[in-house]
């Protein structure tokens, strides 16, 4: 447990109308929004969206084209990396080589003059954190992938920074022994109660791990909310297919209500959803269904069924509707309960309004 | 297993009796002539003894040519070293169209001809050379400074001359460094100069050996350039040795001076690789 009056961690960091080119490429493109102290938030996107263009011009790597980076109030824009308190996992860790786990969390340490005694308190506190007391002899090539992310999260730690930022941690790991890191990470987060940024194209590492998740495309924040926010009301087209399966249902807005439309869609029946953003009535739409909000009824649209999968506590179905469109229905599955045989005809809706999102659409 | 290293190894020692025999022919047989030949006591050759190998660890003057030529390759070791440290980092960090150009530059010295390139040196340096006229024309000197001939100046175009011998190591070492380590000495709080001495430095280490290894025994050897920008006042190694075979035709000493000066390289160069081991342990790279 880590007791230090001295802590200067929890500090907010605030990203202000940050934009960033690279030539004539906009990496990041008017890029605002607000850390809490102590929230551990997740950069997720495709790769390129410029999620780490942000991470590095936090770091102090970039100087971003325009915009404001503070960190605990004050604005960090001038400063160098050795002087901005940002500690950094890197995707490939970055242990130094030629140090042992000990020399490698003492080295932000000596760097920042702390006397000797206080260092090597320090590096035992951290070890401790990350339970790896017993390896601090090792040198990097000795330890294994998951025990080098926890010594160099330890390093990055060792120092208290203001601000952690975390790049693809676990890209590098096996499968089995992500989940136990991600645990672990969220667990020394909570503890250190530092603020913490993980970069990330990993929706499910992002949606389990995060306090709230910051999902950008095209170098732009297309929305900064909770994890269950993010996937219960996606503020986005991109947001709404990027995180999670949906289907996505071309159609032409036929009435407008206060927040809902109907859409009728091409050749395929009609369909009721929410409205995001203002859209008239004859104009192009697309609307977003996840398949667990698809249900069978006894009306709704005309489908049939091509291909059912029993995934254990689930089915999925494939079908296709009136007009040739592929959709994905997951529905729970009772035991012993057999799928629906190729060729079934079913009806299909929404299991609410609120469940189909309605964004219009750019041809 | 065994039969096929077996295999493994024939290939390997028939693919390589062909370097083995030129070797054998045109190096070891050549250098046990040298020490057949230093084992006389009288340049007639007629009787044996160590008499040679006496006259030069106890005479004051050989040894004093000796220390001279080994201070020398260690003064030049280490003008490479400070300024090709600089131009290895600067080509490692270049972009890639502008990495063509710098190799260029850097292999410019191993592309022309000693001959070619000390006989430059003595152009720049000479009383009426470029460095003489340039500093006369500033005003900033009234009488021409005396730079051939010098120590400083054949130290200089000896350094020039083994330059890539440096450089092409520390490029090595350094574009194997992950760039990612400067980063995080830098967000550890590191400053650049602490990023050097403590990650640079340390990694880099091999390769700043071999570079150190190459251009000692190349400087030290260096007969043309030692010669002409030298001059006559000084007299280093390889000189001695051609003096007292073909000027003195005294083919037992400069045997014998040929043998020590081997040896003493030998040991030298052992001293380097051995820093290079030790280095290597501890970068655990």
């Amino acid at each position: 447990m880590i007791a230090d009056p001295q802590l200067r961690t929890a500090q907010a960091l605030r990203i202000d109308g940050v934009s960033h080119r690279f030539g004539a490429n906009k990496a990041l493109d008017n890029v605002t929004f607000d850390v809490h102290g102590g929230e551990l938030v997740a950069l997720l996107g495709p790769s390129g969206c410029g999620k780490t263009t942000l991470l590095r011009a936090i770091g102090g790597f970039i100087a971003q084209s325009e915009g404001q980076i503070s960190i605990g109030g004050a604005v960090v824009d001038h400063l160098p990396p050795n002087k901005r308190a940002v500690g950094i996992v890197f995707q490939n860790y970055a242990l130094f080589p030629h140090m042992t786990a000990a020399q490698n969390i003492a080295y932000g340490l000596e760097a920042r003059g702390t006397a000797k005694a206080a260092t090597t308190a320090r590096v035992d506190e951290m070890l401790a954190l990350v339970k790896l007391q017993n390896l601090a002899g090792r040198y990097p090539k000795e330890l294994s992938g998951g025990q080098q992310q926890r010594i160099a999260l330890a390093r990055a730690l060792a120092v208290r920074p203001a601000v952690l930022l975390l790049d693809e941690p676990f890209a590098a790991l096996d499968k089995n022994l992500r989940l136990d890191m991600q645990i672990e990470i969220k667990r020394i987060q909570r503890l250190a109660r530092t603020t913490t940024l993980i970069v990330t194209h990993d929706q499910e590492e992002a949606l389990s791990m995060a306090d709230r998740v910051a999902v950008f495309n095209q170098g732009r924040l297309e929305q900064f909310a909770t994890p269950s926010m993010v996937y219960d009301a996606p503020a986005a087209l991109f947001v709404n297919t990027f995180v999670g399966a949906a289907n996505v249902l071309h159609g032409t807005i036929r009435t407008l209500d206060v927040d809902f439309v109907t859409l009728t869609l091409d050749g395929a029946g009609e369909i009721c959803g929410r409205m995001l953003q203002p859209v008239s009535i004859g104009a192009h739409a697309v609307v977003c269904i996840r398949p667990e909000h698809l249900q069978r009824t006894a009306s709704g649209l005309a489908a049939t069924i091509e291909l059912g999968l029993p995934l254990g506590s689930t089915i999925v179905y494939e079908a296709r509707l009136a007009n040739g469109v592929a959709v994905k229905i997951s529905e729970p599955r009772e035991a012993g309960a057999e799928p629906l045989s190729p060729g079934t005809p079913i009806h299909l809706a929404p299991k609410g309004p609120r469940l189909a999102t309605v964004f219009p659409h750019h041809a | 297993m065994a039969a096929s290293t077996n295999i493994a190894t024939t290939y390997g020692l028939r693919l390589a009796a062909p370097l083995a025999i030129f070797y054998a022919a045109f190096f070891l047989a050549p250098l046990l002539i040298l020490f057949y030949v230093s084992l006389h006591v009288d340049p007639e050759m007629t009787r044996f003894g160590f008499t040679q190998y006496a006259k030069f660890l106890f005479d004051p003057f050989s040894l004093a040519v000796l220390g001279h030529t080994m201070w020398i390759g260690v003064e030049v070791t280490l003008l490479c070293l400070v300024l090709g440290l600089p131009l290895a980092w600067l080509y490692v960090r270049a972009p890639s169209w502008a990495q063509s150009t710098l190799m260029l530059v850097i292999l410019l010295p191993l592309l022309t001809s000693v001959v070619v390139r000390t006989f430059s040196w003595i152009v720049i340096l000479g009383r009426q050379g470029i460095v003489n006229t340039t500093l006369a024309s500033l005003g900033l000197i009234d009488a021409p400074l005396k730079l051939l001939y010098t120590e400083a100046g054949m130290v200089v175009a000896l350094a020039q001359v083994q330059m890539p011998l440096m450089v092409l190591p520390l490029i090595t070492a350094l574009s194997k460094l992950d760039p990612s380590l400067l980063d995080a000495s830098s967000a550890l709080g590191a400053g650049e100069w602490r990023t050097f001495r403590k990650v640079i430095l340390p990694l880099t280490l091999p390769g700043i050996v071999a570079g150190c290894l190459l251009t000692y025994a190349a400087a030290i050897t260096a007969f043309i350039t030692q010669t002409l920008v030298g001059g006559g006042q000084m007299l280093f190694m390889p000189m001695y040795i051609y003096q007292q075979a073909t000027t003195l035709s005294n083919w037992p000493f400069a045997a014998a001076i040929s043998i020590i000066f081997l040896g003493a390289v030998l040991v030298a160069l052992s001293l380097f690789s051995l820093l290079g081991r030790l280095s290597k342990g501890y970068a655990h790279a």
